[in-house]
């Protein structure tokens, strides 16, 4: 459990980091690294170290010794959202850089 | 009941990819508007339901909350989809109306905005239906990947300016999700009654750091004073009616979200950060609106101005407290929309209305009388002129305030109040009055745009319904703060 607090901390202390830092690279890259300390966190929620699978079936482990498979669909769902999220500010990046606007423009047309 | 909820959240899904389907940007605008009119209807007979306690419930795939998701329309989420419902129509219908189909450039920004806009009413209208909180977080997502679609197709200034409004959504939403896990740890259940009767035995830090995580998360998206930056740097930027669709109702998801929280709050120092942040912003937006040269970024501040006096109200966690919140979300989702439109309609070229700064300035077009009136109206009740509607949910926001011991946020709310109104006529010498004399021609369509006069028209509602109206907030606050087990009890998901 001490494992997964260490690791948030330095995935959310990098990703603060970056996410100040000057380049707008560097600020999507911070923000993906804060995504997984959420994701963590969430993990976290499900505390049973050592827990069995969560399955179905004839080899299934009683219910009391199975991990809590909520979090983990939670996590898997904003896997997803993130990983969109940071491939559309990086598209965005990609946009500005091949068509800068220029700050004039930026007054004039709104 | 619950089809009439399915619907209104699957039409207009349904409605985004018949529309993609067509070529035609007429056709597309046809569809929008025959699906903003149903929703209309629909969400009336919603409210109409919800005001005699017929609520629909709905639990998919038959899985019952806590472990299932389900919708849950009470009178609060009814009221919401209603108000999104008549800005949707009033955004398409200008959309249609406008220049903006003169050229073939501005033709392919409408032909991508309406699929966007109606993507966002079905995700808007989830978020307001359902009783998950984390389904409530994937209808948050949906609202923010059709919200970056919008901005997308309002050219490149917006494209270019989206930048901060896209990090920090993503900043909030991860804070909202950090604060679910946290939540789901404390309380064992994702479903919000559930959730909310499992904390009320809970008390420890743990508990305000969970809530505290989702109210942040919260206050951010609706704008709240120091962390609403993004905004009036976004809004201004965007097309006319799409900086109307957000300025309504993108805030107010936010808002609505806090109303949702208010039963996990008790107990924490939540509230109390709440009133002092939203008379905060009540005042420090105000301020700051008055400093500004564009009317367009002058309402882009009145909208956080406003929404820090919801904030105030759910803050109080009070009975009267949120019953004015509702008023007031109401009563601003109406006008707001109304002004970003009207101001749109009256400049010549996007963005170039300038307030006056030297006695004569005021380049605006030629507003029609019909424009001037509903300017008038919105603006006044902006400022919460009696008996137009601000008056209302400023009187309910102000009720429980007057004679409580916060003589200083009385007097916040007070200077926000006053400001408000100063800065209302500077928009209408500047847009209206100087304009008179010197009136350019413009190719615009004249008399009142359809949009505008159906925002005007239900806003004129709280006028003449005001009793009605009052009793149906009183009541949706009344349901939100019912002990949690009392929903429970209701054999509901």
């Amino acid at each position: 459990m001490s494992a997964l607090a260490l690791a948030v901390f330095v995935l959310a202390g990098g990703g603060v980091y970056l996410a100040l830092g000057r380049g707008r690279f560097e600020s999507i890259l911070g923000l993906s690294l804060l995504a997984h300390a959420a994701n963590l966190i969430v993990l976290a929620a499900s505390p049973r170290e050592g827990a069995a699978p969560a399955l179905h079936g004839p080899t299934a482990a009683p219910v009391e010794r199975m991990a809590d498979p909520l979090p983990q669909a939670m996590v898997l769902t904003a896997l997803v959202i993130s990983m969109a999220l940071t491939l559309y500010l990086l598209a965005l990046l990609v946009a500005d850089r091949q068509d800068p606007v220029g700050e004039d423009e930026l007054e004039g047309e709104a | 009941m619950n089809g009439l909820a399915l619907g209104l959240f699957a039409g207009p899904l349904l409605a985004a990819a018949l529309s993609l389907s067509l070529r035609a940007v007429a056709a597309r605008l046809w569809v929008a508007r025959l699906t903003a009119l149903g929703m209309i209807g629909a969400s009336l007979a919603l409210v109409v339901g919800a005001a005699n306690d017929r609520a629909a419930m709905l639990s998919f795939g038959g899985w019952m909350p806590p472990f299932g998701i389900g919708f849950r329309v009470d009178r609060l989420s009814a009221l919401f989809v209603l108000l999104l419902s008549l800005v949707l129509f009033a955004t398409v219908s200008t959309l249609a109306s406008r220049h903006e189909l003169s050229s073939r450039r501005n033709g392919e920004k409408v032909r991508q905005i309406v699929p966007a806009s109606l993507f966002l009413s079905s995700a808007l209208t989830g978020a307001f239906f359902t009783s998950d909180i984390f389904n409530l977080f994937v209808m948050f997502e949906l609202v923010l990947v059709s919200s970056y679609l919008l901005l997308q197709a309002s050219g490149r200034a917006a494209r270019r300016a989206s930048a901060p409004y896209v990090t920090m959504n993503v900043l909030a939403s991860l804070l909202f999700f950090s604060g679910i896990g946290v939540l789901y740890a404390l309380g064992g259940s994702l479903s919000l009654p559930h959730l909310a009767t499992a904390l009320a035995e809970i008390d420890t830090p743990w508990k305000t750091t969970g809530v505290g995580l989702l109210t942040l998360a919260f206050a951010t998206k609706a704008g709240m004073v120091p962390l609403m930056f993004w905004l009036p740097q976004t809004y201004p930027r965007l097309l006319g009616p799409v900086a109307a669709l957000f300025a309504g109702m993108m805030t107010k998801l936010g808002v609505y979200a806090l109303l949702r929280i208010v039963p996990l709050m008790a107990g924490t120092p939540l509230g109390e950060m709440l009133v002092w942040g939203g008379a905060a912003s009540a005042l420090l937006a105000v301020l700051a609106a008055q400093a500004q040269t564009r009317l367009r970024d002058l309402l882009s501040f009145h909208v956080v101005s406003q929404v820090g006096f919801m904030i105030v109200g759910i803050g109080l966690a009070t009975l009267a407290g949120i019953t004015g919140a509702v008023l007031y979300v109401g009563h601003h989702v109406l006008v707001k929309t109304a002004l970003f439109l009207i101001v749109d309609e009256v400049e010549p070229e996007p963005g170039s209305l300038q307030v006056e700064t030297d006695g004569h300035g005021g380049r605006g077009g030629a507003p029609t009388p019909f424009l001037v009136a509903a300017f008038l109206l919105s603006g006044l009740s902006l400022a919460g002129m009696p008996p137009l509607s601000g008056f209302l949910g400023k009187l309910a926001i102000f009720q429980p305030l007057v004679g409580s011991p916060r003589p200083v946020i009385v007097a916040l709310l007070l200077a926000a109040s006053f400001f408000t109104l100063t800065s209302v006529l500077k928009i209408w010498r500047s847009g209206f009055v100087e304009s008179n004399s010197k009136a350019s021609p413009t190719s615009r369509k004249q008399g009142l745009p359809l949009g505008v006069g159906i925002l005007v028209a239900a806003s004129l509602v709280f006028v003449f319904a005001a009793g009605p109206i009052y009793d149906y907030a009183h009541e949706a606050a009344a349901r939100l703060l019912a002990s949690p087990a009392s929903l429970l009890r209701e054999g509901e998901p």
